[in-house]
């Protein structure tokens, strides 16, 4: 099928524009301040970071209010403005055992070392409306954090990093390694400058999966976990900390720490796998922007799943997986059919109605066949 | 290495300090040698395996200056200028190897700085420490 430009709509375009901008005015309510996303609406800043694969709150919440509270959008935009911004350089490479850690919890183990920390979270709530957030205002607020301070406990033992719960594993063989790693010095793929290729490197597979659609992630470990595959993960642990961003000091050459970035890791045991005869814990793992402990889990349940020997299910179909979980360019696709189509539909139509004719045609010489 | 950390602080120091701590340098030979530019940082990070990756890229600023005949580097999160020269030109008057008029007020206020930062991490600490939990068993279980 091709596709045919179609010209002219300018002044309705700029109409629309300017229409779906006063969407969001049009009401009493008072203008919400960026710095109001970030803060408050952290979670959907977090999300769209994520799947826009860059990091920047500011912006990202700049990018929400923009879409209205469109999180596809508002990523498409945070992935559209990167493209506009040269790069600097590449971190050091820095592994997790050093995050600040401000929540970790574990479903293999009840005690692990250093303790589980529920951290932020509402997963232990019943999902039922706060009224009293109608009432939101700062005195209420004052007092909330008067009350939650107050309440500390001065005397807790605070350890600066945490070990990790698959280090027990390890440590007594009874985790599955993955096969040797290309050499140090080669190269990271990285998918914003080169293509996707299959089988796809391990690094280029975890970028991909780093910056796919929370949504369409889920549905795909999902399909997994309920049976279409059979990895049925246990969370070895689940981590959200704040990761050093380091740099090579450009004069020094030290090891320079520019900031701090907040990232949710997650690393699943899955189904024993019995190579060289020896069974062992097969792991998952998964890491991404902001605190997304969905897309965490998910990320990792199709790391793991994706490693299957014989793929039987589409989410141990690397191919499918890794080609799908896009959702900017899943929902590129989709909103293209909003675009003019007139000639290719045209020619359809034609083509319908023709074989319709050729079919009446048929019909009719069918029943003079069987009177004459 | 300890002065690549005190100018770590820089990077979440309220507005008007950053504007405290370039007011130190007004009276200097401070010279700006690469304006702020913003720009992006791919992330690396190993995973597990040991094998390293890119979750994406980070907003950063950049800027470079020349003080006391030292250069100086400044990186910070975000797109803040003001902020990136502020960190180049605590760089620079921490690491100039000669004498230079404002490194004793820089490092204190940049000392002062970081306890503030340890403080409030270690309040943020406290917070997520005090939901430890330790799950028992139920009966029979």
């Amino acid at each position: 099928m091709g596709y045919v430009a179609v010209k002219g709509g300018t002044e309705a375009i700029e109409e629309a524009c300017r229409l779906f901008a006063y969407q969001r005015i049009k009401g009493d309510s008072a203008p919400l301040e960026v710095a109001q996303i970030r803060e408050q609406l952290y979670l959907a800043v977090d999300k769209a970071m994520g799947e826009g694969g860059l990091y920047a709150p500011d912006l990202a919440a700049l990018a929400l209010k923009q879409a209205a509270g469109d999180s596809l959008e508002a990523s498409f935009m945070l992935r559209a403005f990167r493209a506009t911004r040269q790069r600097l350089g590449t971190s050091l490479a820095t592994d997790t055992s050093g995050m600040r850690i401000i929540r970790r919890i574990s479903s293999a183990f009840k005690d692990i070392p250093g303790g589980q920390m529920l951290g932020a979270t509402s997963d232990y709530t019943l999902r039922l409306l706060d009224f009293s957030l109608l009432a939101d205002d700062e005195m209420r607020r004052e007092a909330f954090r008067e009350r939650i301070f107050r309440h500390l406990p001065s005397d807790l033992d605070i350890p600066r990093t945490f070990p990790k719960v698959i280090d027990i594993l390890r440590r007594e063989g009874l985790l599955a390694e993955l096969p040797p790693r290309p050499a140090e010095d080669s190269p990271i793929p990285d998918l914003t400058r080169q293509p996707l290729v299959f089988p796809a490197p391990r690094a280029a597979k975890l970028q991909a999966l780093a910056r796919g659609e929370t949504g369409g992630m889920l549905t795909l470990a999902y399909s997994s976990m309920r049976g279409y595959g059979d990895i049925h993960p246990t969370l070895g642990e689940l981590r959200v900390g704040y990761l050093p961003l380091l740099i090579r000091h450009p004069i020094s050459g030290e090891t320079c720490r520019v900031g701090e970035v907040k990232v949710t890791e997650a690393e699943v045991l899955a189904r024993m796998d019995g190579e060289g005869g020896m069974p062992r814990f097969s792991l998952g793992y998964g890491l991404c922007f902001g605190q997304n402990e969905i897309k965490a889990i998910a990320m990792a349940i199709l790391d793991r799943s994706t490693r299957a020997a014989v793929p039987e299910s589409p989410a141990e179909n690397e191919e499918f997986v890794l080609y799908h979980i896009d959702g900017i360019e899943a929902m590129g696709f989709c909103n293209h059919w909003k675009l003019p189509h007139y000639v290719d539909f045209l020619s359809d139509l034609d083509r319908l109605r023709k074989s319709q004719e050729l079919a009446r045609n048929g019909r009719q010489r069918e029943a003079d066949h069987e009177q004459g | 290495m300890i002065t690549q950390d005190l100018t770590a602080t820089i990077d979440t120091m309220a507005s008007d300090k950053v504007e405290q701590l370039l007011q130190l340098f007004a009276d200097t030979d401070l010279t700006i040698t690469q304006p702020p530019c913003a720009g992006l940082v791919m992330l690396a990070v190993h995973d597990s395996f040991n094998t390293a990756f890119h979750p994406g890229e980070v907003l950063v600023t950049e800027a470079r200056v020349k003080l006391c005949g030292c250069q100086g580097f400044g990186m910070v999160t975000g797109e803040e200028p003001r902020r990136a020269l502020a960190r180049a030109a605590a760089d620079a008057a921490l690491n100039s190897p000669g004498p230079c008029p404002v490194r004793d007020r820089v490092r204190r206020l940049l000392a002062t700085e970081t306890v503030r930062q340890a403080s409030e991490e270690l309040r943020e600490a406290t917070l997520a420490a005090a939901t430890r939990v330790e799950f028992d068993l139920m009966a029979g279980a």
